[in-house]
Protein backbone atom coordinates (compact mmCIF):
# COMPACT_ATOMS: atom_id res chain seq x y z
CA UNK A 1 0.00 0.00 0.00
CA UNK A 2 1.07 3.55 -0.70
CA UNK A 3 1.40 6.09 2.05
CA UNK A 4 -0.86 9.12 1.76
CA UNK A 5 0.01 10.95 4.95
CA UNK A 6 3.09 10.56 7.06
CA UNK A 7 3.35 12.37 10.38
CA UNK A 8 6.71 11.98 12.07
CA UNK A 9 7.44 13.09 15.63
CA UNK A 10 5.51 16.31 15.35
CA UNK A 11 5.85 18.78 18.19
CA UNK A 12 4.05 22.08 18.15
CA UNK A 13 4.92 24.90 20.51
CA UNK A 14 2.65 27.89 20.97
CA UNK A 15 3.86 31.18 22.36
CA UNK A 16 0.73 32.67 23.73
CA UNK A 17 0.96 36.32 24.38
CA UNK A 18 -1.12 37.28 27.40
CA UNK A 19 -2.56 40.19 25.55
CA UNK A 20 -5.38 39.77 23.13
CA UNK A 21 -4.28 42.31 20.62
CA UNK A 22 -0.79 43.63 20.21
CA UNK A 23 -0.21 47.27 19.74
CA UNK A 24 2.95 49.24 19.26
CA UNK A 25 2.00 51.40 22.23
CA UNK A 26 1.70 48.42 24.55
CA UNK A 27 4.80 46.80 23.14
CA UNK A 28 6.86 49.86 23.93
CA UNK A 29 5.37 50.13 27.42
CA UNK A 30 6.05 46.44 28.12
CA UNK A 31 9.54 46.73 26.75
CA UNK A 32 10.26 49.63 29.10
CA UNK A 33 8.81 47.73 32.04
CA UNK A 34 10.80 44.66 31.03
CA UNK A 35 7.67 42.57 30.84
CA UNK A 36 7.84 40.96 27.47
CA UNK A 37 6.63 37.52 28.49
CA UNK A 38 4.91 34.79 26.64
CA UNK A 39 3.10 31.78 27.95
CA UNK A 40 4.46 28.73 26.25
CA UNK A 41 2.71 25.50 25.85
CA UNK A 42 3.02 22.40 23.76
CA UNK A 43 -0.10 21.88 21.69
CA UNK A 44 1.23 18.67 20.18
CA UNK A 45 3.78 16.33 21.75
CA UNK A 46 5.55 13.78 19.64
CA UNK A 47 2.75 12.76 17.30
CA UNK A 48 3.62 10.05 14.77
CA UNK A 49 1.42 7.99 12.51
CA UNK A 50 1.11 6.92 8.90
CA UNK A 51 -2.02 6.75 6.80
CA UNK A 52 -2.29 4.58 3.77
CA UNK A 53 -4.06 5.57 0.61
CA UNK A 54 -7.79 4.97 0.84
CA UNK A 55 -7.81 4.80 4.60
CA UNK A 56 -10.30 6.70 6.73
CA UNK A 57 -8.84 7.84 9.99
CA UNK A 58 -10.67 9.40 12.91
CA UNK A 59 -9.33 11.68 15.59
CA UNK A 60 -11.21 11.99 18.87
CA UNK A 61 -10.43 13.96 21.98
CA UNK A 62 -11.78 16.63 24.30
CA UNK A 63 -11.81 20.30 23.43
CA UNK A 64 -8.29 21.67 23.44
CA UNK A 65 -6.63 18.32 23.04
CA UNK A 66 -4.88 19.41 19.84
CA UNK A 67 -7.16 17.85 17.21
CA UNK A 68 -7.53 20.95 15.11
CA UNK A 69 -3.86 21.85 15.49
CA UNK A 70 -2.93 18.43 14.18
CA UNK A 71 -5.25 18.80 11.20
CA UNK A 72 -3.81 22.22 10.47
CA UNK A 73 -0.28 20.88 10.34
CA UNK A 74 -1.47 18.23 7.90
CA UNK A 75 -3.32 20.81 5.80
CA UNK A 76 -0.12 22.85 5.58
CA UNK A 77 -1.55 25.86 7.41
CA UNK A 78 0.81 25.40 10.35
CA UNK A 79 4.42 24.38 10.29
CA UNK A 80 5.34 22.06 13.16
CA UNK A 81 7.97 23.32 15.60
CA UNK A 82 9.84 20.09 15.08
CA UNK A 83 9.14 16.87 13.22
CA UNK A 84 7.77 16.56 9.73
CA UNK A 85 4.54 16.05 7.86
CA UNK A 86 4.49 14.61 4.35
CA UNK A 87 1.33 14.45 2.28
CA UNK A 88 0.96 12.87 -1.16
CA UNK A 89 -1.44 14.67 -3.46
CA UNK A 90 -4.05 17.37 -3.00
CA UNK A 91 -5.35 18.11 0.49
CA UNK A 92 -8.77 19.66 0.84
CA UNK A 93 -9.82 20.94 4.22
CA UNK A 94 -13.55 21.17 4.66
CA UNK A 95 -14.13 24.69 5.81
CA UNK A 96 -16.62 24.37 8.61
CA UNK A 97 -19.95 26.09 8.19
CA UNK A 98 -18.79 27.61 4.94
CA UNK A 99 -16.47 29.90 6.88
CA UNK A 100 -14.64 30.85 3.73
CA UNK A 101 -17.65 32.45 2.14
CA UNK A 102 -17.99 36.09 1.47
CA UNK A 103 -21.48 37.00 2.68
CA UNK A 104 -21.88 39.82 0.18
CA UNK A 105 -21.36 37.56 -2.81
CA UNK A 106 -23.93 35.24 -4.31
CA UNK A 107 -23.81 31.46 -4.09
CA UNK A 108 -22.52 31.28 -7.65
CA UNK A 109 -19.71 33.76 -7.01
CA UNK A 110 -18.81 32.01 -3.78
CA UNK A 111 -18.50 28.68 -5.52
CA UNK A 112 -15.96 30.19 -7.89
CA UNK A 113 -14.14 32.01 -5.09
CA UNK A 114 -14.00 28.99 -2.78
CA UNK A 115 -13.06 26.69 -5.63
CA UNK A 116 -10.17 28.99 -6.49
CA UNK A 117 -9.00 28.86 -2.87
CA UNK A 118 -8.70 25.13 -3.24
CA UNK A 119 -6.47 25.74 -6.24
CA UNK A 120 -8.96 24.94 -8.99
CA UNK A 121 -9.05 26.84 -12.26
CA UNK A 122 -12.08 28.56 -13.72
CA UNK A 123 -12.76 25.86 -16.31
CA UNK A 124 -12.74 23.04 -13.79
CA UNK A 125 -15.06 24.90 -11.43
CA UNK A 126 -17.47 25.62 -14.25
CA UNK A 127 -17.53 21.93 -15.04
CA UNK A 128 -18.35 20.97 -11.47
CA UNK A 129 -20.73 23.82 -10.83
CA UNK A 130 -24.04 22.04 -11.64
CA UNK A 131 -23.25 19.07 -9.41
CA UNK A 132 -22.33 21.36 -6.51
CA UNK A 133 -25.60 23.26 -6.75
CA UNK A 134 -27.50 20.04 -7.02
CA UNK A 135 -25.83 18.41 -4.04
CA UNK A 136 -26.25 21.52 -1.89
CA UNK A 137 -29.94 21.60 -2.90
CA UNK A 138 -29.69 25.24 -3.82
CA UNK A 139 -31.33 25.28 -7.26
CA UNK A 140 -33.04 28.62 -7.65
CA UNK A 141 -30.89 30.29 -4.98
CA UNK A 142 -27.78 30.58 -7.10
CA UNK A 143 -27.90 34.36 -7.41
CA UNK A 144 -28.87 35.11 -3.83
CA UNK A 145 -26.14 36.67 -1.65
CA UNK A 146 -24.91 34.13 0.88
CA UNK A 147 -25.68 36.49 3.78
CA UNK A 148 -29.36 35.75 3.18
CA UNK A 149 -28.81 31.99 3.48
CA UNK A 150 -29.73 29.98 6.54
CA UNK A 151 -26.83 28.35 8.36
CA UNK A 152 -27.97 24.99 7.02
CA UNK A 153 -27.86 26.23 3.44
CA UNK A 154 -24.41 27.66 4.04
CA UNK A 155 -22.94 24.49 5.46
CA UNK A 156 -24.51 22.44 2.67
CA UNK A 157 -22.83 24.67 0.14
CA UNK A 158 -19.50 24.45 1.98
CA UNK A 159 -19.65 20.68 2.08
CA UNK A 160 -20.70 20.42 -1.55
CA UNK A 161 -17.76 22.54 -2.73
CA UNK A 162 -15.07 20.81 -0.69
CA UNK A 163 -16.18 17.35 -1.73
CA UNK A 164 -16.52 18.31 -5.39
CA UNK A 165 -12.78 18.88 -5.57
CA UNK A 166 -12.05 15.14 -5.54
CA UNK A 167 -9.05 15.55 -3.26
CA UNK A 168 -6.51 12.87 -2.44
CA UNK A 169 -6.78 13.70 1.23
CA UNK A 170 -10.01 15.12 2.62
CA UNK A 171 -9.96 16.73 6.04
CA UNK A 172 -13.32 16.86 7.78
CA UNK A 173 -13.35 18.91 10.97
CA UNK A 174 -16.61 18.79 12.92
CA UNK A 175 -18.61 19.79 9.87
CA UNK A 176 -21.00 16.93 10.13
CA UNK A 177 -22.45 18.27 13.33
CA UNK A 178 -24.49 20.80 11.37
CA UNK A 179 -27.52 20.52 9.15
CA UNK A 180 -30.54 18.35 9.64
CA UNK A 181 -30.39 14.59 10.08
CA UNK A 182 -31.27 13.89 6.47
CA UNK A 183 -28.47 16.05 5.11
CA UNK A 184 -26.05 14.64 7.64
CA UNK A 185 -26.77 11.20 6.28
CA UNK A 186 -26.26 12.44 2.75
CA UNK A 187 -22.89 13.86 3.78
CA UNK A 188 -21.84 10.61 5.39
CA UNK A 189 -22.75 8.77 2.20
CA UNK A 190 -20.71 11.27 0.21
CA UNK A 191 -17.70 10.70 2.44
CA UNK A 192 -18.07 6.94 2.03
CA UNK A 193 -18.15 7.49 -1.73
CA UNK A 194 -14.95 9.54 -1.56
CA UNK A 195 -13.29 6.82 0.48
CA UNK A 196 -14.52 4.27 -2.05
CA UNK A 197 -12.87 6.32 -4.81
CA UNK A 198 -9.54 5.71 -3.10
CA UNK A 199 -9.09 8.99 -1.25
CA UNK A 200 -7.81 9.24 2.29
CA UNK A 201 -10.14 10.84 4.80
CA UNK A 202 -9.15 12.45 8.08
CA UNK A 203 -12.15 12.89 10.26
CA UNK A 204 -12.45 14.83 13.50
CA UNK A 205 -15.51 14.69 15.67
CA UNK A 206 -16.77 14.92 19.20
CA UNK A 207 -19.17 12.19 18.35
CA UNK A 208 -17.47 8.83 18.83
CA UNK A 209 -20.43 7.19 17.11
CA UNK A 210 -19.77 8.98 13.83
CA UNK A 211 -16.09 8.13 13.95
CA UNK A 212 -16.94 4.48 14.51
CA UNK A 213 -19.32 4.43 11.54
CA UNK A 214 -17.03 6.17 9.07
CA UNK A 215 -13.48 5.31 10.09
CA UNK A 216 -11.40 2.19 10.09
CA UNK A 217 -8.74 3.43 12.48
CA UNK A 218 -8.73 6.16 15.05
CA UNK A 219 -6.45 8.20 17.28
CA UNK A 220 -7.33 9.53 20.72
CA UNK A 221 -5.54 12.75 21.57
CA UNK A 222 -5.26 13.92 25.14
CA UNK A 223 -3.53 17.22 25.99
CA UNK A 224 -1.54 17.05 22.80
CA UNK A 225 -0.33 13.50 23.38
CA UNK A 226 -1.29 10.28 21.68
CA UNK A 227 -3.32 8.37 24.22
CA UNK A 228 -4.38 5.48 22.05
CA UNK A 229 -4.22 4.55 18.38
CA UNK A 230 -5.79 1.53 16.74
CA UNK A 231 -9.04 0.17 15.30
CA UNK A 232 -11.78 2.79 15.48
CA UNK A 233 -14.10 0.65 17.60
CA UNK A 234 -11.52 0.04 20.30
CA UNK A 235 -10.35 3.63 20.47
CA UNK A 236 -13.88 5.01 20.51
CA UNK A 237 -14.97 2.61 23.21
CA UNK A 238 -12.02 3.56 25.41
CA UNK A 239 -12.65 7.25 24.75
CA UNK A 240 -16.32 6.95 25.62
CA UNK A 241 -15.51 5.14 28.85
CA UNK A 242 -13.08 7.91 29.70
CA UNK A 243 -15.69 10.60 29.01
CA UNK A 244 -18.29 8.80 31.15
CA UNK A 245 -15.78 8.47 33.94
CA UNK A 246 -15.15 12.20 33.81
CA UNK A 247 -18.78 13.18 33.53
CA UNK B 1 11.32 31.59 -5.57
CA UNK B 2 10.27 28.20 -6.86
CA UNK B 3 7.48 28.21 -4.30
CA UNK B 4 6.26 31.52 -5.68
CA UNK B 5 6.03 30.14 -9.20
CA UNK B 6 4.17 27.11 -7.88
CA UNK B 7 1.78 29.34 -5.95
CA UNK B 8 1.01 31.35 -9.06
CA UNK B 9 0.39 28.22 -11.08
CA UNK B 10 -1.99 26.73 -8.58
CA UNK B 11 -3.58 29.83 -7.09
CA UNK B 12 -3.38 32.28 -9.97
CA UNK B 13 -7.09 32.03 -10.50
CA UNK B 14 -7.61 32.68 -6.79
CA UNK B 15 -5.72 35.95 -7.12
CA UNK B 16 -7.98 36.94 -10.01
CA UNK B 17 -11.05 36.11 -7.97
CA UNK B 18 -9.74 38.15 -5.02
CA UNK B 19 -9.26 41.20 -7.19
CA UNK B 20 -12.63 40.72 -8.82
CA UNK B 21 -14.34 40.38 -5.45
CA UNK B 22 -12.88 43.64 -4.13
CA UNK B 23 -13.65 45.45 -7.34
CA UNK B 24 -17.19 44.19 -7.34
CA UNK B 25 -17.74 45.17 -3.71
CA UNK B 26 -16.32 48.60 -4.22
CA UNK B 27 -18.53 49.55 -7.11
CA UNK B 28 -21.45 47.20 -7.34
CA UNK B 29 -23.63 48.82 -4.74
CA UNK B 30 -23.15 52.42 -5.77
CA UNK B 31 -25.40 54.02 -8.35
CA UNK B 32 -22.60 55.48 -10.40
CA UNK B 33 -20.49 52.36 -10.09
CA UNK B 34 -17.23 52.50 -11.90
CA UNK B 35 -17.87 56.09 -12.94
CA UNK B 36 -16.67 57.02 -9.46
CA UNK B 37 -13.09 56.10 -10.33
CA UNK B 38 -13.30 58.65 -13.10
CA UNK B 39 -15.37 61.27 -11.31
CA UNK B 40 -13.45 61.20 -8.05
CA UNK B 41 -10.14 62.55 -9.41
CA UNK B 42 -12.04 65.13 -11.47
CA UNK B 43 -13.88 66.45 -8.43
CA UNK B 44 -10.71 66.43 -6.32
CA UNK B 45 -8.96 68.28 -9.10
CA UNK B 46 -11.75 70.84 -9.19
CA UNK B 47 -11.46 71.55 -5.47
CA UNK B 48 -7.67 71.66 -5.35
CA UNK B 49 -7.52 73.80 -8.48
CA UNK B 50 -9.92 76.34 -7.00
CA UNK B 51 -7.98 76.45 -3.74
CA UNK B 52 -4.41 76.49 -4.99
CA UNK B 53 -4.27 77.53 -8.62
CA UNK B 54 -4.31 81.27 -7.94
CA UNK B 55 -1.56 80.77 -5.37
CA UNK B 56 0.74 79.08 -7.84
CA UNK B 57 -0.58 80.74 -10.97
CA UNK B 58 2.73 82.11 -12.07
CA UNK B 59 4.89 79.04 -11.50
CA UNK B 60 2.54 76.37 -12.82
CA UNK B 61 0.78 76.62 -16.10
CA UNK B 62 -2.17 74.33 -16.57
CA UNK B 63 -2.53 73.58 -12.89
CA UNK B 64 -5.20 70.84 -13.28
CA UNK B 65 -2.93 68.58 -15.34
CA UNK B 66 0.04 69.27 -13.07
CA UNK B 67 -1.99 68.31 -10.04
CA UNK B 68 -3.62 65.22 -11.59
CA UNK B 69 -0.30 63.79 -12.74
CA UNK B 70 1.06 63.92 -9.22
CA UNK B 71 -1.94 62.89 -7.21
CA UNK B 72 -2.94 59.91 -9.37
CA UNK B 73 0.35 58.13 -9.06
CA UNK B 74 0.69 59.12 -5.41
CA UNK B 75 -2.80 57.88 -4.58
CA UNK B 76 -2.12 54.58 -6.30
CA UNK B 77 0.72 53.94 -3.89
CA UNK B 78 -1.08 55.37 -0.86
CA UNK B 79 -4.36 53.50 -1.41
CA UNK B 80 -2.63 50.20 -2.10
CA UNK B 81 -0.42 50.39 0.99
CA UNK B 82 -3.27 51.61 3.21
CA UNK B 83 -5.53 48.76 2.16
CA UNK B 84 -2.74 46.23 2.45
CA UNK B 85 -2.42 47.11 6.12
CA UNK B 86 -5.66 45.34 6.83
CA UNK B 87 -5.42 42.72 4.10
CA UNK B 88 -4.15 39.88 6.28
CA UNK B 89 -6.13 40.62 9.42
CA UNK B 90 -9.36 40.88 7.42
CA UNK B 91 -8.79 37.40 6.02
CA UNK B 92 -7.57 35.87 9.27
CA UNK B 93 -10.53 33.51 9.49
CA UNK B 94 -9.78 32.15 6.08
CA UNK B 95 -6.07 31.75 6.65
CA UNK B 96 -6.71 29.73 9.77
CA UNK B 97 -8.72 27.17 7.85
CA UNK B 98 -7.02 26.62 4.56
CA UNK B 99 -3.54 26.97 3.15
CA UNK B 100 -3.32 29.99 0.88
CA UNK B 101 -0.29 31.96 -0.22
CA UNK B 102 -0.75 34.80 2.27
CA UNK B 103 1.12 37.39 0.22
CA UNK B 104 -1.68 37.22 -2.33
CA UNK B 105 -3.90 39.29 -0.05
CA UNK B 106 -1.74 42.44 -0.08
CA UNK B 107 -0.84 41.73 -3.69
CA UNK B 108 -4.50 41.78 -4.69
CA UNK B 109 -4.89 45.20 -3.06
CA UNK B 110 -2.00 46.56 -5.09
CA UNK B 111 -3.47 45.08 -8.26
CA UNK B 112 -6.86 46.60 -7.49
CA UNK B 113 -5.32 50.02 -6.92
CA UNK B 114 -3.43 49.65 -10.17
CA UNK B 115 -6.67 48.95 -12.02
CA UNK B 116 -8.18 52.03 -10.39
CA UNK B 117 -5.17 54.05 -11.43
CA UNK B 118 -5.52 52.93 -15.04
CA UNK B 119 -9.18 53.95 -15.04
CA UNK B 120 -8.26 57.34 -13.63
CA UNK B 121 -5.89 57.86 -16.56
CA UNK B 122 -9.08 58.52 -18.55
CA UNK B 123 -9.93 61.79 -16.76
CA UNK B 124 -6.26 62.81 -16.97
CA UNK B 125 -6.27 62.42 -20.75
CA UNK B 126 -9.64 64.16 -21.02
CA UNK B 127 -8.47 67.12 -18.96
CA UNK B 128 -5.23 67.36 -20.91
CA UNK B 129 -7.17 67.47 -24.18
CA UNK B 130 -9.88 69.77 -22.83
CA UNK B 131 -7.42 72.34 -21.51
CA UNK B 132 -5.69 72.36 -24.90
CA UNK B 133 -2.49 71.20 -23.25
CA UNK B 134 -2.50 68.25 -25.59
CA UNK B 135 -0.40 65.14 -25.24
CA UNK B 136 3.20 64.65 -26.26
CA UNK B 137 4.76 61.54 -27.71
CA UNK B 138 6.46 60.98 -24.38
CA UNK B 139 3.02 60.16 -23.00
CA UNK B 140 3.45 56.73 -24.52
CA UNK B 141 6.24 56.02 -22.02
CA UNK B 142 3.94 56.52 -19.01
CA UNK B 143 3.79 52.78 -18.13
CA UNK B 144 7.49 52.87 -17.17
CA UNK B 145 7.21 55.12 -14.09
CA UNK B 146 3.97 53.33 -13.19
CA UNK B 147 5.81 50.03 -13.28
CA UNK B 148 8.58 51.41 -11.08
CA UNK B 149 6.04 52.83 -8.64
CA UNK B 150 4.22 49.48 -8.65
CA UNK B 151 7.40 47.63 -7.68
CA UNK B 152 7.95 50.06 -4.83
CA UNK B 153 4.30 49.76 -3.78
CA UNK B 154 4.35 45.96 -3.74
CA UNK B 155 7.41 45.98 -1.47
CA UNK B 156 5.93 48.58 0.85
CA UNK B 157 2.55 46.83 0.97
CA UNK B 158 4.06 43.44 1.78
CA UNK B 159 6.09 44.89 4.63
CA UNK B 160 3.16 46.86 6.05
CA UNK B 161 0.71 43.96 5.76
CA UNK B 162 3.08 41.64 7.62
CA UNK B 163 3.86 44.16 10.35
CA UNK B 164 0.18 45.00 10.83
CA UNK B 165 -0.39 41.40 11.94
CA UNK B 166 1.89 42.02 14.91
CA UNK B 167 0.88 45.58 15.62
CA UNK B 168 -2.77 46.30 15.11
CA UNK B 169 -2.42 50.03 15.69
CA UNK B 170 0.00 50.42 12.82
CA UNK B 171 -2.78 51.88 10.68
CA UNK B 172 -3.11 54.91 12.97
CA UNK B 173 0.59 55.55 12.73
CA UNK B 174 0.64 54.99 9.00
CA UNK B 175 -2.24 57.41 8.53
CA UNK B 176 0.00 60.12 9.99
CA UNK B 177 2.96 59.00 7.91
CA UNK B 178 0.98 59.28 4.69
CA UNK B 179 -0.24 62.74 5.72
CA UNK B 180 3.34 63.91 6.12
CA UNK B 181 4.24 62.11 2.93
CA UNK B 182 1.52 63.97 1.01
CA UNK B 183 3.09 67.28 1.99
CA UNK B 184 6.65 66.11 1.40
CA UNK B 185 5.84 65.24 -2.19
CA UNK B 186 5.35 68.10 -4.63
CA UNK B 187 1.77 67.22 -5.51
CA UNK B 188 -0.07 70.51 -5.40
CA UNK B 189 2.83 72.92 -5.12
CA UNK B 190 5.69 73.54 -7.58
CA UNK B 191 9.12 72.12 -6.79
CA UNK B 192 10.55 75.63 -7.07
CA UNK B 193 9.02 76.75 -3.75
CA UNK B 194 11.02 74.21 -1.75
CA UNK B 195 13.91 75.85 0.15
CA UNK B 196 17.30 74.49 -0.85
CA UNK B 197 18.05 72.95 2.55
CA UNK B 198 14.87 70.87 2.38
CA UNK B 199 15.53 69.69 -1.12
CA UNK B 200 17.89 67.04 0.24
CA UNK B 201 15.09 65.53 2.32
CA UNK B 202 12.88 65.30 -0.73
CA UNK B 203 15.59 63.43 -2.55
CA UNK B 204 15.10 60.57 -0.09
CA UNK B 205 11.44 60.37 -0.96
CA UNK B 206 10.91 57.69 -3.65
CA UNK B 207 7.58 59.24 -4.56
CA UNK B 208 9.45 62.39 -5.57
CA UNK B 209 11.01 60.45 -8.46
CA UNK B 210 7.96 58.50 -9.57
CA UNK B 211 5.84 61.64 -9.61
CA UNK B 212 8.66 63.61 -11.22
CA UNK B 213 9.22 61.13 -14.05
CA UNK B 214 5.52 60.65 -14.67
CA UNK B 215 4.98 64.37 -14.75
CA UNK B 216 7.79 65.13 -17.14
CA UNK B 217 6.52 62.46 -19.54
CA UNK B 218 2.84 63.38 -19.39
CA UNK B 219 2.76 67.04 -18.39
CA UNK B 220 5.97 68.56 -19.70
CA UNK B 221 6.53 66.23 -22.62
CA UNK B 222 10.23 65.90 -21.91
CA UNK B 223 12.41 62.92 -21.11
CA UNK B 224 13.52 62.92 -17.48
CA UNK B 225 17.28 62.86 -16.81
CA UNK B 226 18.93 59.46 -16.71
CA UNK B 227 19.95 59.88 -13.08
CA UNK B 228 16.29 60.15 -12.05
CA UNK B 229 15.54 56.86 -13.77
CA UNK B 230 18.44 55.16 -12.02
CA UNK B 231 17.50 56.43 -8.57
CA UNK B 232 13.83 55.58 -9.10
CA UNK B 233 14.78 52.09 -10.24
CA UNK B 234 17.05 51.59 -7.24
CA UNK B 235 14.30 52.66 -4.84
CA UNK B 236 11.92 50.19 -6.49
CA UNK B 237 14.29 47.23 -6.40
CA UNK B 238 15.42 47.89 -2.83
CA UNK B 239 11.91 48.36 -1.49
CA UNK B 240 10.58 45.37 -3.37
CA UNK B 241 13.28 43.01 -2.13
CA UNK B 242 13.17 44.49 1.37
CA UNK B 243 9.41 44.00 1.50
CA UNK B 244 9.69 40.40 0.36
CA UNK B 245 12.34 39.68 2.99
CA UNK B 246 10.34 41.27 5.80
CA UNK B 247 7.20 39.42 4.77
CA UNK B 248 9.05 36.13 4.60
CA UNK B 249 10.65 36.64 7.99
CA UNK B 250 7.39 37.55 9.71
CA UNK B 251 5.26 34.93 7.94
CA UNK B 252 6.06 32.18 10.43
CA UNK B 253 4.41 33.96 13.30
CA UNK B 254 1.25 34.98 11.46
CA UNK B 255 -0.76 32.10 12.71
CA UNK B 256 -0.20 32.91 16.37
CA UNK B 257 -1.04 36.55 15.96
CA UNK B 258 -3.98 36.48 13.59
Amino acid sequence: MEEAVQVKHVWMLFNLSRKKEERIKEYVIDLLKGQLFFDRFWALRDISFTLEKGESFGIVGLNGSGKSTLLKTIAGILEPTSGSVAVQGVVAPLIELGGGFDPELTARENIFLTGSMHGLGRGLIREKYPSVIEFAELCGFEDVPVKNFSSGMRSRLGFAIATAIEPDVLIVDEVLSVGDARFREKCERRIQEIIGRGATVLFVSHSAGQVERICGRALWLDHGEMRLIGPAQEVCAAYQDFCKGKG
Amino acid sequence: MRQVIKDFEKYGYFLQELIRRDFHKKYYRSVLGILWTILNPLLMMGIITIVFSTLFERSIENYPVYYLCGILIFNFCKDASMQSLGALTANAGLMRKIYLPSYFFPLSKVALSLVNFLFSMIPLVLVALFTRAGLHWTFLLFPLPVLLAAGFTVGLSLALAAMAVYFRDLNHLYGLVTLAWTYLTPLFYPISIIPAQWMLLLRFNPMFYYVGIFRSLVYEGTLPPALDWVIAGLFSILTLSGGCLIFHALKKGFFLHL
